[in-house]
């Protein structure tokens, strides 16, 4: 088998999307090299020159390609857990494998040769089995699956690992591809933040998230799901996403007349505006735990159907009385729903209601979606319909490009929504998307339009629903409840054992912490931290760890963020660490608790659900 | 004395080498300051030597040809292949001048 062959066959079996774009036809080029060609090194190995622009680069050592490489990662300390290396050049492969040399096994390499013609002449020529066998590698070839890089770093950093990231450039690379290295850095730097928003949103969501979870429950026996809703949905028309930016304002007449020619989404902000304007939504959209009743409608005669989370905030779902129509698939709610015999259905949720409401259209079929309002921009300093001034858009707003290309004040969250709508536009490229404003962010993928030609275009006279029934249902009897409120019992003994191990593990610490100044031997911390390792998994395995989670890095991010940071010095590094783990451990127990009396109210509500 | 000034010279040019093949550009040009007063002093204890009559035998020939494949080298910008050219052929000779001396 020729290398080619042995490494397009590697390619295929562990980097799927990569290997689906390289066979694929219409891949941009966007650094076309004048030459390239593999030469002997001194010592035998080959190595690759190439030429570009006119420069010729050799991009190993003539004398010893691998000593050179292996020097070279000489200067990396790879000692943190989990930590994620980015490195910007993939070449034929030397220097990457120097770095893999020095990583153990939790860590993650992710690859991105911003070079097309490279990449190609290295599967042609070099034997890159084992970097492309490795499960601890990604790689990305820009023009290719560079996609896959965005998500790939995304979804690589959390909270325990955001303080150890490491950046490495291949010799030389900055210099040739200096316009794809600075947007790979660019990428990295938009990864760190939104992680840090994520963690942000974290710790000022969990706990009201799992207080809305448990007082929301009870709506789950008369519910619909999204995937209910499938049934009953007209898609051939398009829907109508309507945010709560400042041009709804302009589009009020149109949104009257797209009434029963598309299926209008309003995003929980929007509702009051449009309500008092005279606009009947077919749907009203709300995921976030804590919108404020102000910020979604004061009324409390709101019958327009409510596409929601189970952890939407319980105040509105309590207020409301229309229908909802639930998009949360975690383990508790699948399993009540299936109890009930509907299925879940779920939906990405980031921070955007828009986003959300975007992800229900598609997830519900709609294969043309209108975005209305969605400025993710400032209008002088007015930030939202209605007027509304925020004082950020004079003073602490960044600059994003604009649909006319300009630079426009916005705000860090809203340039992480318009990041969300490009990755979901570019995972559903069925999906037409126009953007329905005069001015605002620009959102790639989309297509600008005035919402008045969007409505000639694509929404006939002749085809118009006057409402959208949903049929009847069969309402949750006395049985289905109480099998409910059992199987929701059966985790109160699973929260108390949660509790006493990890009470049991405080004690281990502090028996630890107590005796570091007197010189604690290895072997009892090495059994101490046998003991906490068996039951991290105790904990780990049980289900209902999965709502914990959230709660205790809401409460922990600080010690999770350094937990897997390794010191020089051992007998510090162990005492950090129990240190650390014991605030963890704490917070276990807390969440425990907390979680149990939410539980305990919740099935008291539901066993009087009449 | 000059076998001191061989080895010092050798370090030092291990110290800029090593900085070359980081990519750690900027410190490796300093660095090669002092290698370069290194490889001086050491060709005048050499040469002071000679005169008198002992001492280690450099094939100057040589030097002035590694010496000038270096300069090349560097005028290109080249710090890989300058840190290849004085690590493994410039030590090299170094070395096999300490070992004949041995």
């Amino acid at each position: 088998m020729n290398y080619y062959d042995l490494n397009m066959e590697l390619i295929k079996k562990n980097h799927d999307y990569l290997y689906k774009n390289l066979i694929k036809d219409g891949i941009s080029h966007t650094n076309r090299l004048d030459a390239i060609e593999t030469v002997k090194a001194r010592d035998g190995e080959n190595i690759l020159l190439i030429t570009y622009k006119g420069n010729t680069y050799r991009l190993n050592s003539m004398y010893r390609p691998v000593e050179e490489a292996k020097r070279w990662s000489e200067q990396y300390k790879f000692q943190n857990i989990k930590t994620v290396i980015s490195m910007f050049g993939i070449g034929n492969g030397i220097f990457a494998r120097a770095i893999i040399e020095r990583m153990d096994e939790s860590q993650v390499l992710v690859l991105y040769e911003p070079c097309y013609d490279i990449f190609i002449h290295v599967i042609n020529n070099y034997d890159l089995s084992d970097i492309l066998s490795d499960k601890r590698i990604l790689i990305a070839v820009e023009g290719v699956n560079d996609f896959e890089f965005h998500l790939a770093i995304q979804s690589l950093i959390d909270v325990t690992n955001i303080k150890s990231q490491v950046q490495l450039i291949y010799p030389n690379y900055d210099h040739i591809f200096t316009e794809s290295c600075v947007k790979f850095f660019k990428e990295i730097k938009d990864s760190m933040t939104s992680s840090r928003i994520n963690i942000n949103t974290i710790i000022k969501l969990s706990e009201r998230s799992i207080y809305n979870l448990f007082k929301n429950l009870i709506y789950l026996p008369n519910c619909m799901t999204l995937n209910d809703l499938k049934n009953y949905i007209p898609t051939h028309l398009p829907a109508i996403v309507v945010a709560a930016g400042p041009s709804v304002e302009e589009n009020i007449e149109d949104l009257k007349r797209a009434k029963g020619k598309a299926v209008i989404f309003a995003c929980d902000r929007i509702l009051e505006y449009l309500l008092d304007k005279g606009v009947e939504p077919d749907f009203v959209v709300t995921v976030d735990p804590m919108k404020e009743r102000r910020h979604f409608s004061l009324r409390d005669d709101v019958s327009v159907p409510l596409i929601c989370t189970i952890h939407a905030n319980h105040d509105i779902l309590r207020h409301h009385v229309g229908e909802k129509i639930f998009c949360t698939s975690n383990f508790l709610v699948k399993e009540i729903l299936n109890m009930l015999g509907r299925e879940a259905s779920n939906i990405p949720t980031g921070g955007s209601v828009a986003v959300s409401a975007f992800s229900a259209c598609v997830n519900l079929g709609f294969k043309r979606v209108i975005l209305v309002g969605q400025d993710l921009a400032y209008s002088g300093n007015v930030s939202h319909a209605g007027g509304e001034v925020d004082a950020r858009g004079e003073n602490d707003y960044i600059l994003i490009e604009g649909i006319d290309g300009n630079m426009i004040k916005s705000r860090y969250d809203w340039k992480e929504f318009v990041i969300e709508y490009q990755d979901l536009i570019a995972v559903n490229p069925d999906v037409e998307v126009i953007d329905a404003k005069r001015r605002g962010a620009r959102i790639k993928g989309t297509v600008v339009m005035p919402l008045n030609e969007a409505l000639e275009q694509y929404c006939p006279a002749d085809d118009r629903i006057e409402s959208i029934e949903f049929g009847n249902r069969v309402i949750a009897d006395r049985k289905i409840i109480d099998n409910i409120v059992a199987y929701l019992e059966g985790y109160i003994p699973v929260l108390k054992r949660i509790s006493d191990e990890a009470e049991t593990a405080v004690r281990k610490c502090n028996i630890v912490i107590r005796d570091n100044g007197r010189g604690l031997s290895g072997k009892n911390i090495n059994d101490s931290l046998k003991r906490l390792k068996q039951i991290n998994s105790f904990i780990r395995e049980q289900e209902i760890y999965n709502l914990m989670d959230s709660y205790i890095t809401s409460v922990t991010a600080n010690q999770l963020s350094e937990l897997l940071i390794v010191s020089e010095n051992e007998e510090e590094y162990n005492l950090s660490t129990f240190q650390k783990s014991k605030i963890i451990y704490e917070a276990v127990i807390d969440a425990s608790k907390y979680i149990m009396k939410m539980i305990k109210e919740a099935i008291e509500e539901l066993k009087n659900h009449g | 004395m000059s076998q001191k000034s061989i080895a010092e010279a050798i370090e030092a040019i291990s110290r800029v080498t090593a900085l070359f093949y980081q990519n750690r550009i900027e410190e490796g040009y300093k660095e090669l300051e002092k290698a370069l007063t290194a490889l001086n002093q050491m060709v005048s204890a050499l040469a002071l030597e000679t005169r008198e009559g002992g001492g280690v035998m450099l094939d100057e020939v040589r030097l002035n040809e590694i010496l000038t494949d270096a300069l090349n080298a560097l005028k290109d910008g080249d710090t890989i292949l300058f840190a290849d050219i004085f690590e493994y052929d410039l030590k090299e000779l170094l070395s096999q001048s300490i070992n004949q001396e041995d």
